[in-house]
Order: structure tokens, then C-alpha cells, then sequence
């Protein structure tokens, strides 16, 4: 995924930063087969709740960086194993980035 | 190479603790640590159930005492903690890890926030006093640690109540600094020394040049900020740790600062200076050989960088820190930076240091100058205090047996309870030495038990003056039991007790790969220049 740049869109940016985010924590926990996830691969079934609760936490702290503001993301859908948007990948980016454009 | 330690530490909490894993990474240099997680929300059932960890890190938010106000409720279930804590250490080994509660309270009525104020404040003040009393037992200043990221910065609230994990991440950064310093502090030996520059450093100014009445130390910028770092080091100096000086200048130019200028420190706060012409490495290491201290014990200060580099490529074991006094921001949060100046608890003993190797470096000058090794040690006026089963001393005791190595005949350790248990079906002997230089506080320990001496040991402090022979006399004597037996264990690092027992009237009975036993017989000769007093 390209960084984001000076010419990326808010809501680019903030998918790419959520996508960023994921890669490091892919590292952090010791998962490289997630880094290999597409966007329409389901997150939610390969973590646990801790590790989704850590993923949001990481995101937020990432898009406040980007953003320069602190947009909330948590949200009772998350944790839902049917509404999560983490069941498709690209679903949590673009949570992550309609959550940016509504502020 | 060496064997990196195996730490295991367990988490729970009333919030997420798995966040808090990454404290491990800071502990890499020091144990090879694995983490476990345990149920959210079981405090109780863990506290209640089996050691399953080294350190144990118990985070407790707001919520776990009260639900809206810190009230006498609260107090009240602080209690119980400490009273779950205290069962716990007392069947079972380990740390445990507390925290400070970062909550800040809020009220419409002004004498209820006070109140709520008061509460939250005694809460801590509850786990403060299990910190006091357990050795085993830290308390993290969480509350402190959000504090300086700003609680608004610190605390997600929506996360705290949808997801059990209240802070943000540069927050869970902050508390896991914090508990892997905690963890360090028990792990890591403390550095005892701070040697520190004088011209630019403990005061403003090059006192050859600039003359004494010139040198800014004072109140006002920039003297305040040499002012400050002295006020810092006294600090320190009452903290334990050993004031050292080393300075390029004339020593009467040095000397004439202190005699002439009020200031924090005066000249005898410094155990040892060095003022003079050589290389500040070269003055370093002879002041941890007045000191008999290793190198590793020491850290340097110094406003030239390149004094630094010089001090750090020569003496690689010494911590090199630059003091900027043009950033005084930097340069005032320096020593409190310092993690290997850190320790879990300070000791009756460890304060009682400065004055210890203040004599120990008078005690090096008198047997330059005496005729004889019997001259010097006659001089020295040597009495040593032994008590037996003095609950006063359990904690010095306990320390002193988990730390002495060398001289030390069975290197068998204790926990305090274990000491508690000796003295209560035996003999614990704790012998303290004074001499005409000063008080070296409790330098010995021996523990007789079932007419055996389980434990002999001198810290390496109070070794070279035949101490350890007249205490091991004495103990014999207090025993008045003609067939005691004692044992050499060896060990890594033992060896300069090998042949302390045959040469102290104990006969060999036995040997074999686990070491020597002995019987008593005529006991260890009198010396009669060391006086010893029952206490």
C-alpha cells in the first residue's frame, strides 16, 4: 500500500495509515502470515479480542498522528463476529476512513 | 558467555493487560522474559490461587476501588488488597507489581472533592504502606506517568468502557516504562557512585580563571542551574549514593569554592575528590580503587564532551553523562533520568554508606602510615556489636545474605520469612562493626540451627581484619554446643572460604562433590584487638 503524501486525500490517508498500522502490529505479535491478507481476506477470525482491542487502540494512535486530531473508532460493531468490519479487510479501512471524514 | 536470567511475569487486571506484554522488550539486556496473560478481572482468584510467576504485575484503574467516587468504600477495598497482597507473598515466592490510581476526581460541591481527594490519597497511601512493609511488593506510579502525558492525552474513555482498555497508546508506552524500571530495580545492581565535574558543572565558571567570587552559584540564571544540580546531588547523597569529584584545577583553588561560597554541597558531602592535572580517567580509577569499588559502579557528569569521550573510551564501565548547562530543561531532569541510579528501597545501611566509604578511604590512609599490619589494625579500635534474633535487623540481614558471594560458606539464600523462621528455631546472629573511622553497619551474619551453622557470611567490606574469626568465636561460644557442625558449600565464586574452618578450630569429618563438613574443637583463637558486644 502507498504511504500517504502530501497529495493523498484525508480519507486515503487514513486508510493507509489504518493499513500501516496493521503491518507493524503483524510484526509486533509474531503473525507473518497476516501481512499476506488481502482486502477482502477476514481479519477477525485470525485474532483474538485482545489483539483487535490493540489493533484499534494502534490505529487511533496512528490517524491522530496523520490527522493531527483524535478520531474515536471504537464502536460496538468491532467486537460483533457479524457485523465486524474486520471480517473484510478493506471494510476496516474504509471504517477507519469514513471515520476520519465524519470527524 | 552468560546465561541470560528466565523471568516470567504474569498480568491481570480489571483492564487489558496484554498492551502491557511490550515492557518485556525493555528488560531484553537484562532476562530472557515470557509473559502470560491472565483472566481480565480475576484479581481475586489470582491473588487467591497458585504462583504461576516470577512478577506478578496486578494493574488496577479507578473502577476496581470505587465506580464514580473515591470514598471510604474504597479505602476499604484497598485493604483487602493489600491484605489478598500480603497472603499471597507470605506461601508463596515472587513480586508482585501494584500501581497508583490515575484517576482525577471531580465534584459540584467543593468540600466533596476535597473529601474524594482525601479518599483517593489514602488509597495509595494504603498500597504505599504494603510497599513499606513487603519487601516483595512494588508500587508503580501510574497515576504520575499519565499525569506527565496530560490525562486527556493518557485516557480513551470510550475504549475504557466498550473494550476494558482506558489508555492510549503512548499511555501504555509510559506505564510500561515504569514497570520494566520496576522489574530492573531488582534485577540490575544499583550504581553507587556519581562523579561529577566542577568548573561548568557544580558551579559556572573556571575557578582558576575567573576567581572564586565570579563563579555563578546562586540564585538567579544561569547560577540557579549549578545551584539546582547541587541541590540534586545532596539529594542523591541522602538516597545512598557516594559523591565523588574529579576536577583539572589546583586543589586549593577547589578547596577555596566550598570554604568561601555558600553553597547546597560542602566539601565533605564528596567521599573523595580529585583535583588535579591528570586525566579525569586516570583520577576515575583511582578513586574506585580508594573506594574498592568496581568501575561499573560508577557514573560521571561532566559539561565537556570531550572529557566524556575521554572518560568513556577508557573506562567503557562508567556511565557517561553531559551535563548542558545552556539547557537547563535537560540538563535538571538528568540525574532523575538515570535509570542505574534506581533501587527498589533504600536501607538503614545504604544511607548510612557515605560515611562507610568515607572511612574506608581514612582507613586506607591510616595503614599507609602504620609501621605494621597488627599496628594498623590495633589503631583501627575495632568493636563489634552482635545480636542474636533481632526482628529490627531481618531486613539488612536478608539482603546481606542474598548478595554476599564471596565470603560466604554455604551461599545458602533466604527470603525474609525464611530468616524470620531461623530466628524463631535457632540462632540469627548479626554482627555490626564500628572502629575509630566510623559505623559499617551489619557486615556479618551467622544462623545456627538444630547445632548446625547453616549460614556464616561477612560482607567483603569488613574482610582483612580478622573480624570474621572473633564473630565465629563468639558464635561458637553463644552456642555452648561442644560438637556444632558447619559446612563449606562451594560455589562460582567461594573459594576464599575453602579453608576458613580448618583454620578457625573446626575439624574435617566428612567431604564429597556437595563439599566439607566440620565439628567443632577448640574454636576459632581470641583477637584481642577486636572487642565484640552483646546486644
Amino acid at each position: 500500500m502507498t504511504p500517504p503524501t502530501s497529495t493523498s486525500s484525508p480519507t486515503e490517508g487514513a486508510a493507509a495509515a489504518a493499513r500501516a498500522t496493521l503491518d507493524r502490529l503483524v510484526e509486533t505479535w509474531g503473525r507473518p502470515e497476516l501481512a499476506a491478507l488481502g482486502p477482502e481476506d477476514d481479519l477477525f477470525d485470525k485474532i483474538d479480542s485482545f489483539a483487535v482491542v490493540e489493533l484499534l487502540l494502534e490505529t487511533e494512535s496512528e490517524i491522530e498522528t496523520v490527522a493531527g486530531r483524535y478520531v474515536p473508532l471504537a464502536d460496538e460493531s468491532i467486537l460483533d463476529s457479524t457485523r465486524s468490519p474486520l471480517r473484510r479487510l478493506q471494510n476496516w479501512f474504509d471504517y477507519v476512513a469514513a471515520a476520519v471524514a465524519r470527524g | 558467555m552468560t546465561t541470560a536470567r528466565a523471568l516470567s511475569i504474569g498480568f491481570v487486571g480489571n483492564v487489558v493487560t496484554n498492551p502491557f506484554g511490550k515492557m518485556a522488550g525493555r528488560l531484553a539486556d537484562l532476562a530472557t522474559v515470557s509473559c502470560e496473560h491472565l483472566p481480565i478481572g480475576q484479581i481475586e482468584q489470582v491473588l487467591a490461587g497458585p504462583a504461576a510467576a516470577d512478577v506478578l504485575i496486578v494493574h488496577l484503574d479507578h473502577r476496581w476501588f470505587f465506580d464514580v467516587a473515591p470514598d471510604e468504600a474504597a479505602v476499604a477495598r484497598a485493604r483487602g488488597l493489600a491484605e489478598l497482597v500480603s497472603a499471597r507473598l507470605a506461601r508463596a515466592p515472587g513480586t508482585i507489581i501494584l500501581n497508583t490510581v490515575p484517576f482525577v476526581p471531580f465534584s459540584s460541591v467543593e468540600s466533596d472533592l476535597h473529601d474524594q481527594l482525601d479518599a483517593l490519597a489514602r488509597v495509595n497511601a494504603v498500597l504505599f504502606d504494603l510497599a513499606r512493609a513487603q519487601e516483595r511488593v512494588s508500587v508503580v506510579d501510574a497515576a504520575g506517568a499519565l499525569a506527565l502525558l496530560g490525562f486527556a492525552n493518557a485516557f480513551r474513555e470510550r475504549n475504557r468502557y466498550m473494550y476494558q482498555m482506558p489508555y492510549a497508546p503512548a499511555a501504555v508506552d509510559a506505564l510500561n516504562a515504569r514497570y520494566a524500571d520496576a522489574v530492573a530495580a531488582r534485577l540490575r545492581a544499583r550504581r553507587k557512585v556519581v562523579v561529577v565535574d566542577a568548573d561548568n558543572t557544580l558551579w559556572g565558571g573556571v575557578v582558576g580563571e575567573d576567581g572564586v567570587e565570579n563563579l555563578e552559584v546562586d540564585s538567579d540564571y544561569p547560577g540557579i542551574v549549578h545551584t539546582q544540580l547541587q541541590r540534586q546531588l545532596l539529594r542523591l547523597k541522602g538516597l545512598g549514593i557516594l559523591l565523588c569529584a574529579v576536577t583539572k584545577n589546583n586543589e586549593e583553588d577547589f578547596r577555596a569554592v566550598f570554604a568561601q561560597r555558600a553553597m547546597p554541597l560542602r566539601l565533605d558531602d564528596f567521599v573523595a575528590y580529585r583535583s588535579n592535572w591528570s586525566e579525569k580517567s586516570e583520577n576515575i580509577r583511582d578513586l574506585a580503587a580508594t573506594l574498592n569499588l568496581g568501575l561499573d559502579s560508577f557514573v560521571f557528569l561532566d559539561d565537556n564532551p570531550f572529557e566524556i569521550e575521554e572518560v568513556r573510551a577508557r573506562l567503557p564501565g562508567v556511565e557517561c553523562h553531559l551535563f548542558d548547562r545552556t539547557r537547563p530543561e535537560q540538563a535538571l531532569t538528568l540525574l532523575d533520568g538515570i535509570a542505574s541510579l534506581r533501587a527498589r528501597n533504600v536501607t538503614a545501611e545504604d544511607l548510612a554508606k557515605t560515611e562507610q566509604y568515607r572511612g574506608e578511604a581514612q582507613r586506607q590512609e591510616l595503614q599507609r602510615s602504620a609501621a605494621s599490619m597488627d599496628d594498623y589494625l590495633a589503631s583501627l579500635e575495632i568493636r563489634v556489636h552482635v545480636a542474636r534474633n533481632n526482628p529490627g535487623s531481618l531486613r539488612r540481614v536478608t539482603q546481606l545474605i542474598n548478595k554476599t558471594n564471596q565470603f560466604n560458606l554455604t551461599t545458602r539464600r533466604y527470603t525474609e520469612d525464611e530468616v524470620a523462621t531461623a530466628m524463631r528455631e535457632g540462632g540469627v546472629y548479626a554482627a555490626r562493626v564500628v572502629d575509630r573511622f566510623g559505623d559499617m553497619g551489619i557486615v556479618g551474619v551467622a544462623i545456627v540451627r538444630g547445632g548446625e551453622l547453616e549460614t556464616f557470611l561477612m560482607s567483603c567490606r569488613a574482610l582483612g581484619r580478622r573480624i570474621e574469626s572473633q564473630v565465629l568465636r563468639y558464635v561458637c561460644g553463644a552456642e555452648a554446643n561442644p560438637a556444632l557442625r558447619a559446612h563449606y558449600r562451594p560455589s562460582a565464586k567461594n573459594r576464599m572460604v575453602e579453608t576458613f574452618l580448618d583454620e578457625n578450630g573446626f575439624a574435617l569429618i566428612g567431604s564429597g562433590p556437595e563439599g566439607k563438613d566440620y565439628r567443632l574443637t577448640r574454636g576459632p583463637d581470641d583477637t584481642a584487638y577486636i572487642h565484640i558486644i552483646a546486644d
